[in-house]
């Protein structure tokens, strides 16, 4: 009867352990898994920004942003659409109008004849990704996409 | 939020600079800096940025320090950048572009 019942234990314990090594993680390679929701940037774009105008506005959920020219001409010029002007003390906060060769401004170039498409994207590293920017070019298409 | 100084987190800081073709400082240290971005948006006028050391001070030079020729750009976000920054232009006039973010 003894013998009955370890052969029963043992097999029980031979169940649990076949049960735990099935439920153990595959060690083959991870895939990623399927998505309920399809995700990606979003896109705005613009033919021209004649007039310094916002291309996009703040976002303090923001995780990534690309300000792009994919203009083969034009600069682009931008700006943050805040600042606090002055240095350390300063306690303005305005904003610059961008314009060509302006101060305050950042020129993103045109993109090479054959190339990549010249980006911008602020400080990653400090709270400058949900800065809201101004845009100016005189004939320069705007591609920026923002990764929510 | 309402950093000291009355600047509001997010905003950068714009520190105007002009260029005058002598060593000047652009940049004040500022332990609460996290991410910085140079950019020379001149037609002609080449800067030369120098950082600053803990004590004393090191003079901005033509061909020296980091280079910033027209229409570059230069984003310190991943490395120390606190420290006090001097910069010298090719001539007089143009501007550099100083935004940093605490």
């Amino acid at each position: 009867m003894k013998k009955l019942l370890d052969y029963s234990m043992m097999a029980a314990a031979l169940a649990v352990i076949l049960i735990a090594v099935a439920m153990l993680p595959d060690h083959g390679p991870r895939h990623a898994k399927a998505q309920s929701t399809v995700l990606g940037p979003n896109i705005y774009a613009y033919t021209a920004v004649t007039t310094a105008q916002t291309i996009i506005g703040p976002n303090p959920t923001r995780h990534a942003l690309q300000i792009c020219n994919p203009g083969a001409t034009n600069i682009l010029w931008i700006a943050p659409l805040g600042l606090a002007i002055g240095g350390q003390t300063g306690a303005i906060v305005t904003a610059i109008t961008p314009s060509a060769n302006g101060a305050g401004t950042v020129g993103v170039p045109v993109t090479p004849a054959s190339g990549i498409v010249t980006c911008f994207s602020p400080p990653t590293n400090a709270p400058s990704i949900g800065q809201g920017w101004a845009g100016f070019s005189t004939t320069t298409p705007v591609t920026i996409y923002e990764w929510p | 939020m309402t950093l000291p100084g009355g600047v509001t987190s997010g905003i950068p800081i714009y520190t105007p600079v002009v260029g005058t073709g002598a060593d000047q400082a652009a940049l004040a240290a500022n332990n609460l800096r996290r991410g910085l971005l140079f950019h020379n948006p001149s037609a002609t006028v080449v800067f030369y940025l120098m950082p600053q050391p803990l004590t004393g001070s090191v003079a901005a030079a033509l061909n020296t320090g980091i280079q910033m020729p027209v229409g570059s750009t230069v984003i310190i976000d991943d490395l120390f950048c606190t420290c006090a920054w001097r910069v010298i232009s090719s001539a007089a006039g143009g501007s550099l572009t100083c935004l940093e973010w605490q």
